[in-house]
């Protein structure tokens, strides 16, 4: 069975058919790309609004009326603003953390700076 | 899990380095252009996330990582926004470790951050030091490749020649203006073109 795509998915497929880059694609139209990245990796909600969608649409290029057009606004209205259940489930903090982590210096973190990193993590 | 993972660092030379940036660059960017696409590579061919984390640099002294399932890049989100040269070299680095080390990331199979923090802990410094090493190589040889090296600075020494300045009688200030001129050209900074002529004795061949 053909796997759902979801929502974050098909918007970071469409800025890669545009060929731009997260940061370029944030530059050129006054996003956050610390947002952006969270939406695409759908770890934040579609928006509610049909206005920022439609915004967001055209960022993309994605022609009004298309077959994109309707795929990116009904997986927006699938995910009715949560963050999808099998995402919550498969995401493991553990996952995220780095295995080479040392100061510019080479230095070892300390534990307390480590859980620090743990808590910046889980919101990023 | 416990400090006993027996994480080795591999032995790479500097030219088994130097091949594994020239197939890194074979297989991504065989046109070979300068400047290097490091941004567009990572995410378009290899399909990793570049997320900004703010704070990296002034919480943790950090550039950059890669997550262990080595589906994400985080980068310094100033870094990322306000120092391009750094930022290519922050992911053309990390991309270094996840051709060089996948082997190490491999073995991280943590089920919980205390099994985290012994797997990253049972690093020895010694072996960190080589896999930066090999990484920073790595990143250097991919964003500055030798033949690009080779040509620019001839037409570089040429030129300051031209402004009759005396490459022997004025070596450090000459070399700096060229390699600020190199700097330019493959978008990285000074430090990492010094570097190069150095390890690659391409300035030695001027003396």
């Amino acid at each position: 069975m053909k796997e759902k795509k979801l929502f974050g998915e098909y918007f970071k497929a469409s800025r890669i058919a545009i060929k731009k880059t997260l940061r370029q694609f944030c530059i050129g139209n006054g996003l956050d790309p610390g947002n952006i990245s969270k939406l695409e990796r759908s770890l934040l909600p579609p928006p509610q609004s049909r206005e920022k969608l439609e915004e967001y649409a055209g960022y993309l290029k994605i022609k009004k009326g298309s077959d994109g057009w309707y795929t990116f606004f009904d997986l927006a209205a699938a995910e009715t603003g949560k963050i999808p259940d099998d995402i919550m489930a498969k995401e493991k903090i553990e996952d995220k953390l780095p295995i080479l982590f040392r100061t510019l210096r080479g230095q070892k973190v300390s534990d307390e700076n480590l859980e620090k990193l743990i808590k910046i993590l889980r919101n990023a | 899990m416990s400090n006993e993972n027996n994480i080795k660092a591999p032995v790479f030379s500097y030219d088994e380095i130097c091949n594994h940036a020239d197939h890194f660059l074979k297989q991504y960017h065989p046109c070979r252009e300068i400047p290097i696409p490091i941004e567009e590579i990572a995410e378009f061919q290899i399909g990793l996330n570049i997320v900004p984390i703010p704070g990296l640099l002034r919480a943790f002294d950090v550039d950059g990582f890669t997550s262990s399932d080595l589906s994400n890049i985080y980068v310094d989100e100033f870094i990322y926004s306000d120092r391009p040269g750094r930022y290519r070299f922050t992911l053309a680095h990390e991309v270094g470790h996840i051709f060089l080390h996948k082997e190490i990331y491999s073995k991280a199979n943590f089920r919980n951050i205390k099994e985290w923090k012994d797997f990253i802990n049972s690093i020895s410094e010694k072996d960190h030091g080589w896999l930066e090493y090999q990484a920073y190589s790595f990143g250097g040889l991919v964003l500055v490749p030798r033949e690009h090296l080779i040509r620019l600075t001839k037409f570089y020494v040429n030129r300051v020649q031209e402004e009759d300045i005396s490459l022997r009688e004025n070596w450090d200030f000459a070399w700096d203006l060229i390699a600020a001129r190199l700097a330019k050209d493959f978008e990285v900074s000074s430090d990492v073109i010094e570097k190069r002529l150095n390890k690659d004795k391409v300035m030695e061949t001027y003396r």
